[in-house]
């Protein structure tokens, strides 16, 4: 009689989230000196490889976060039927619910002091829990969800941040290497 | 971009405050379909509320988590009450927030605008 299914998969662990292993793209205080010496197309081509790097990090991290996003209202959802069960359960009464067998097909259920629920954890597996400890888990899991929601928007900030300063540089060695060419011509032109 | 008329120098300060526009107009935007959603939710709260009052049947459905759960109507129009008060306030603090994001990229923009000119486009592509 007493069965709900709630769904809660795994929880990602806050670590894996961080995608800072990468190193940080640093600002170039002064071109000039920046490529005294240097091949600009070469670091125009290395940037360019960083800024490729960059975005398919980003754009992992967004998927993740699309993600985690669909998870946390399942997890509210699941959160709202547990709460009600147990205040259905503390008042001693049931609770009738038109619950769904197939699409468009219902059914009417009666749910007498329901003790457990049954949440389905992924993987193929499902444990019974009672209804205080379900509400405890799910809550737990509600909270992971956006402690990685957190974690995520920091990480996408630091590898959005990589990702300006590289643009910004590329412009700028661009513009400059240009500007040197134009008085080198200039100058060979002249003498 | 920028040929080379007067150049202007970018400082490492300046990098930040392009670092930070562009982080912001990330969550300007994300903002923006939250606010869009949680208002349309409001919406549909709205309609079950008015649909609530008009009906006479004294045994509504109410949807909790993913079940209709049969409640008698004062209990449904008070869970009612509570769901569409607790989406207000998400929605106002959503707005609350986008105000704000919108008020630092006005900031960022008048000041980065005002030291590079033409050398630097801040609009929506």
């Amino acid at each position: 009689m007493a069965s709900e299914g709630a769904s809660s998969s795994s929880v990602a662990s806050p670590s894996e989230s961080g995608g800072m292993s990468v190193p940080k793209a640093e600002f170039i205080d002064d071109v000039a000196a920046f490529l005294e010496g240097k091949d600009a197309d070469r670091i125009l081509a290395q940037l360019q490889e960083n800024l490729r790097t960059y975005r398919m990090i980003v754009e992992d991290l967004v998927q993740k976060r699309v993600r985690t996003l669909q998870k946390l209202p399942e997890l509210q959802r699941a959160v709202e039927i547990v709460k009600h069960l147990i205040e259905k359960q503390e008042s001693g009464e049931a609770t009738v619910t038109d619950f769904q067998l197939a699409d468009g097909v219902y059914a009417k259920a009666k749910i007498a002091s329901a003790k457990t629920v049954n949440l389905w954890l992924g993987a193929g597996v499902m444990l019974e829990y009672g209804l205080e400890e379900a509400l405890t888990l799910l809550q737990e899991n509600e909270a992971n969800c956006r402690a990685n929601l957190k974690t995520n928007e920091e990480s996408t900030a630091y590898i959005k941040d990589s990702i300006t300063t590289t643009e910004v540089s590329i412009s700028r060695i661009y513009n400059h290497d240009l500007e040197r060419r134009r008085k080198a011509k200039e100058s060979g032109g002249n003498s | 971009m920028a040929k080379a008329q007067a150049h202007v120098e970018v400082l490492a300060e300046d990098q930040q405050r392009i670092n930070a526009f562009s982080r912001l107009h990330m969550k300007m935007q994300e903002l923006e379909r939250k606010l869009a959603s949680e208002k349309r939710y409001l919406e549909e709260l709205e309609d079950a509320s008015n649909e609530l009052m008009l009906s006479d049947d004294d045994n509504v459905r109410f949807l909790v988590g993913e079940c209709l759960v049969h409640f008698e109507k004062d209990t449904a129009e008070g869970r009612l009450e509570e769901v569409t008060k607790e989406a207000k306030d998400s929605s106002e603090k959503t707005a609350a927030d986008l105000v704000d994001v919108k008020k630092q990229l006005a900031d960022l923009k008048a000041h980065l605008y005002a030291k590079f000119g033409t050398q630097i486009n801040l609009e929506e592509e």
